[in-house]
């Protein structure tokens, strides 16, 4: 009698504690199901080889991870398309439209088999909240292209071009931003 | 600041503490740098070498010499440094440079076999961290006083971690003992372009796939275990080192 009461006791407590475990558990999945969510992997693109990804003057403003393959990209001049720089696994590209609101500036192709995550305006906070060193290595490289570009400025400084026009280049480019971050009426 | 690197032979280490009473593997991590040195292994230290947040400064002097030696043997024979920063020796972000041999760095990006590899100590992913910073210092450094009186204590947090994540939910999915959020944090970062994925921090030893071939690693705490992670030509493996 005794033995069976103590069993009882037994299972009683076991089938307590085995509840309590499957409710924490389940508790447990609600939580991860909602971080799960809320950690959602953002929008992934492939493309094939030589397809474009965005044109210049286009305004959409999502900017693209390269997760595997290249991206060319290129510039229209009267002359013709210009190659700027290609970008390669772990950059990015499209970060200005993005950033600033503008049309993109350039046109960025895929070469060869290429994936890429995109992130909306409205993802990019999240982003570096849930991946903080992508700020950082965002900072880093733009800081890069910006070194990057004063070198070619001044070496077609060396190369002949005159003082005169790299200062109405330089000039030309902020008399651009600024009129184009004013308020549109 | 380094951040970017390329290395064919690299190992990483991790949450060495020294100054801490609690870390008992000084001596076998010095011979394991030595066996490193002569086989021209790169060395990555994940951060939490230097025990500042819970020690005397006297106590760190006593413990680091010997180590700087096997890092300035290193050194000598060719072998690239490489310091990323930990949350117990953040204060080391003020000299984030190359200094000689060393190169200190708050992360890194290795390109090895065509893969490639972030190394990262892994605070900024811990959720108690990222919410309660100035709390966590404080506990931090708190804490050091009952540890050096009771090493053992460590043990019974040891536990209580393992414990809490034993009765998570998705449990094969992440390191025993780890919050999640390293995990998903791992996967934020292949999304990136990244194939395989090195934290430290948390002093638990695991490995996770994390689909398509690409894996999260944490070498644990060399202070009192054996384990360290591999970079031969882009194959990342966790291994142990001989007594």
């Amino acid at each position: 009698m005794l033995t069976s009461k103590r069993s009882g006791a037994k299972s009683l407590v076991k089938n307590g504690f085995d509840r309590g475990k499957s409710i924490y558990r389940w508790i447990g999945n609600l939580i991860l199901k909602n971080e799960d969510n809320r950690f959602a992997h953002e929008l992934v693109l492939d493309f094939d080889d030589g397809e474009t990804i965005f044109t210049e003057a286009d305004e959409d403003r999502e900017m693209y991870i390269v997760q595997s393959g290249e991206v060319k990209i290129t510039k229209r001049f009267p002359s013709g398309e210009i190659y700027i720089a290609t970008i390669t696994r772990g950059d990015f590209v499209g970060e200005m439209a993005l950033l600033e609101s503008l049309p993109r500036s350039a046109t960025a192709k895929a070469v060869g088999k290429t994936r890429l995550v995109v992130l909306q305006p409205g993802g990019l906070l999240l982003k570096i909240r849930r991946d903080p060193t992508f700020a950082f290595e965002m900072l880093q490289r733009l800081s890069h292209r910006i070194r990057d570009t004063n070198e070619q400025l001044f070496n077609a400084l060396q190369r002949g071009i005159s003082a005169d026009a790299i200062q109405q280049i330089v000039q030309g480019s902020e008399f651009t931003s600024s009129q184009v971050s004013a308020p549109k009426p | 600041m380094i951040t970017q690197i390329q290395s064919d032979k690299l190992i990483v280490i991790s949450d060495l503490h020294l100054g801490n009473p609690i870390c008992r593997t000084k001596r076998q991590i010095i011979q394991f740098l030595n066996r490193a040195a002569n086989q021209g292994y790169d060395l990555c230290i994940n951060g939490d070498v230097f025990e500042v947040a819970q020690v005397s400064f006297h106590k760190l002097a006593k413990d680091v010499p010997d180590f700087l030696h096997a890092l300035k043997v290193l050194g000598d024979k060719g072998c690239n440094i490489y310091y990323v920063v930990g949350n117990h020796d953040i204060i080391l972000e003020n000299f984030l440079d190359e200094w000689g041999n060393i190169k200190l760095a708050p992360f890194l990006n290795v390109i090895s076999g065509g893969q490639r590899i972030r190394i990262e100590h892994g605070h900024l992913y811990d959720p108690l961290f990222v919410r309660y910073p100035l709390l966590y210092e404080f506990f931090t450094g708190f804490l050091g006083f009952p540890l050096r009186a009771f090493p053992g204590l460590y043990k019974v947090w040891d536990a209580f971690q393992r414990f809490s994540s034993y009765h998570r939910a998705n449990r094969d999915e992440v390191i025993t003992g780890e919050p999640p959020s390293f995990t998903i944090a791992a996967h934020e970062l292949t999304q990136r372009g990244f194939d395989h994925i090195i934290f430290g921090h948390t002093h638990h030893v695991g490995e996770v796939d994390l689909g398509n071939g690409k894996r999260y690693f944490n070498p644990g705490a060399s202070m009192f275990g054996r384990s360290y992670v591999e970079v031969l030509n882009g194959k990342v493996c966790l291994l142990e080192w001989d007594q």
